[in-house]
């Protein structure tokens, strides 16, 4: 068990007031039987109606639409978690995960990799297969910021060879499915300061593990999970419409700390 | 009926002038042009329409059971009834839309069912169009204007009169409300059904809005009138397709869209109908199934027939489409509205081989029928008759209760011998005649 310190902020400016700005953010932690919320505190600025609700894939969401004309935008959510892996409970698999999606559609090179896959993870267990399918990753993929953006496909990543988190966990995720495991996006915070991170959930008897590509690591209690849905697209922690806003400067932060348990 | 023959171009002069157009949108261009009427009806008897109307009954039925278990529990996998596959590849198939339960459970409010009648006097359902399936607005104009052109016509033969389809409409609006107005949301006039959105508000009473006249807030839909108030919406009977109607969840280009309206409705707030995500439902691939699950939820045998049918997704069916192509029609279950369709008999040696190497790579993209020979209907052009080959597009209405329109759009194909009635590929419609007694 780990207990966790949290924070998301993200600041928007824009250089031209923005209007009738409607949002939909997953930046709030699931509170579920293995990361349990023991308190958070949400500012969005400014707001009008903020609404909490959910979507297909289970992920917690706040709304609003913003009526009057604002030239900054602030998110920010902080709190603390307990996470225990040793809680999950069995869940049924939802057959989405289990078939290509928006993101992970194998192309030529894709599919000449899975050749080379496919006798090493032939009759082994999902955990074993993640662990070679990170492993062959390593090898032919690095990473690099700046190569790919966020409408790379798993595809256009591999054949570039270099791409950030979300190509990692796009290409590990087509890879899988491929090879019949089931798999999912997941976005959150891994310890430390910096932006959100994605990585994937494999299924394996009614449980879901998390593996973390860019970082060859399976996901242990450091890690805080935000959404998870069948890749990139399910999971934006912004998604806006606004009318002018002119140019926008966006920043974020997060932050995970894990704290000592025995103080708290 | 035959007062009405003289009376055609008149006909169409009026439904010219009162804008009853039919817009085609294919390969970024957009033209609008008449959808022809011809006056010689199809004339359906008391008796055949009960059966029709029992079968077509049956069948909206059993697609709504579809629809609330696919997008819930899918027993109808787990069973392995229908093959996963069919419903997890399919364009139609939208997971945001999972574990939404609609007002009173109902997803195909409106089903446009296709059907035809052999030579043998068989019908036969072609498709079933679960989405915004339009088209119900022609006949019901085409026929004012007939009683007016001939009213000796209508008095001397016992037809139900079909003008009643906006109240049957309006009652299913009303069946589901959450509480507000009814509206019709239209993405524009550059849509192919704009002058039926236009023509069906009128008919139905329901406020008839444009995307930048809703809004959401606090999960609930609203329509902003010119004064700045704003009024809370029950039900949206929405003309625009699934991908755009909400940009926060699907499309995020989307300019016609309401955004947060998926919210509102998995609230349930709000109905929308159709509900979104019935596309996984008329997708050509699942039509295969449909007896099928009226058997399996509905426990009855089917009614009405499917046109014989091949998925060469199974190994035995694919080996049965590969030796006998030229006496199947091909469709591509990714296109709709005519598009993606081939007869076997029309290909050269080189087309029928590149096909057969299409279907080998990608099994579940096709779906391959007999070619019903079905019934030629006369048509009066230049001053005679001739016959065209004519579907009937039956309309099945479902609130609390499910009724079926006693009426329909019969559309019939441009040229002779031609099989193809989809009205984006030009043909015209009649009108369809449903005799009381």
């Amino acid at each position: 068990m780990k207990i966790l310190e949290f924070s998301y902020a993200m600041n928007i400016k824009f250089s031209e007031p923005a209007l009738r700005h409607c949002f939909s953010l997953r930046c709030l932690p699931f509170d579920n039987s293995y990361q349990n919320l023991r308190e958070m505190f949400i500012d969005i600025s400014p707001h009008n109606c903020l609404t909490e609700t959910s979507d297909g894939f289970g992920n917690r969401i706040l709304t609003d639409r913003i009526t009057e004309a604002h030239s900054e935008f602030s998110v920010f959510v902080t709190g603390t978690a307990e996470i225990n892996l040793d809680l999950r409970e069995p869940e049924p698999l939802s057959g989405i995960y289990k078939y290509p999606s928006k993101f992970t559609h194998i192309g030529e090179q894709l599919a000449a990799f899975q050749a080379e896959l496919k006798p090493l993870l032939e009759n082994k267990s999902v955990l074993e297969a993640s662990e070679i399918l990170m492993q062959k990753m390593e090898e032919r993929f690095s990473y690099v910021s700046g190569a790919t953006n966020i409408h790379t496909t798993a595809e256009e990543a591999f054949q570039l060879g270099k791409g950030v988190c979300q190509d990692f966990s796009h290409i590990f995720l087509a890879l899988a499915r491929e090879n019949g495991i089931p798999a999912r996006y997941v976005v959150g915070i891994p310890e430390g300061i910096g932006e959100t991170h994605a990585w994937v959930e494999v299924y394996e008897q009614g449980l879901w593990y998390g593996v973390d590509p860019t970082n060859h690591k399976f996901v242990d209690e450091r890690y805080l999970k935000l959404s998870h849905g069948r890749d990139f697209s399910d999971c934006s922690v912004n998604r806006g419409v606004l009318i002018g806003g002119g140019t926008q400067t966006q920043s974020i932060e997060a932050r995970v700390k894990v704290l000592d348990a025995t103080k708290v | 009926m035959f007062g009405l023959i003289d009376h055609k171009e008149e006909i169409n002069r009026l439904l010219a002038r009162y804008g009853v157009k039919f817009g085609v949108y294919h390969n970024n261009e957009f033209k609008e042009r008449l959808f022809p009427f011809d006056t010689i009806p199809r004339v359906l008897s008391k008796n055949e329409f009960e059966f029709l109307e029992k079968g077509l009954k049956q069948r909206a039925k059993a697609l709504n059971c579809f629809l609330a278990d696919i997008y819930g529990e899918k027993k109808i996998l787990r069973d392995k009834i229908i093959a996963e596959d069919f419903v997890y590849y399919s364009p139609g198939f939208l997971p945001p839309c999972e574990n939404i339960l609609p007002p009173q459970g109902v997803y195909n409010h409106i089903s446009g069912i296709d059907l035809v009648q052999g030579k043998d006097m068989t019908w036969y359902v072609l498709e079933d169009n679960l989405r915004i399936p339009s088209g119900a607005s022609y006949p019901m104009i085409a026929r004012d204007l007939c009683r007016r052109a001939s009213p000796d016509t209508f008095q001397s033969n016992a037809i139900y009169d079909n003008r009643g389809y906006g109240q049957m409409l309006r009652t299913v609006l009303d069946d589901v409300n959450q509480g507000g107005i009814n509206v019709i949301l239209t993405p524009g006039r550059y849509n192919s059904a704009f002058f039926e959105h236009s023509y069906l508000a009128e008919k139905t009473g329901a406020v008839f809005a444009m995307p930048q006249d809703l809004f959401v807030e606090g999960n609930v839909l609203y329509y902003s009138e010119y004064s700045g108030n704003r009024q809370r919406v029950g039900t949206v009977y929405r003309r625009i397709s699934d991908e755009y109607l909400d940009p926060m969840t699907f499309l995020p280009e989307s300019l016609l869209g309401v955004p947060h309206i998926m919210d509102a409705y998995r609230a349930g707030n709000v109905a929308i109908v159709n509900a979104p995500g019935n596309g996984v439902a008329d997708d050509k691939g699942i039509y295969y199934f449909v007896p099928k699950m009226i058997r399996y939820y509905l426990g009855e045998e089917p009614i009405l027939k499917n046109a014989p049918t091949y998925l060469p997704f199974y190994e035995k069916d694919r080996n049965h489409v590969l030796s006998h192509l030229e006496s199947l029609v091909i469709k591509d279950v990714s296109e709709a509205g005519g598009y993606g369709v081939v007869f076997g008999r029309d290909l050269s040696k080189q087309q029928a081989e590149d096909l057969k190497q299409a279907i080998l790579r990608n099994p579940r993209r096709f779906i391959a029928q007999e070619i019903i020979e079905f019934k030629d209907l006369p048509v009066y052009e230049n001053g005679k008759e001739s016959l065209r080959k004519t579907d009937l597009r039956a309309f099945v209405l479902y609130g609390k209760e499910i009724n079926v329109w006693k009426s329909g759009l019969s559309r019939f194909a441009p040229e002779e011998g031609s099989y193809v009635v989809n009205s984006s590929q030009g043909g015209g419609y009649k009108d369809t005649w449903v005799l009381s007694r």
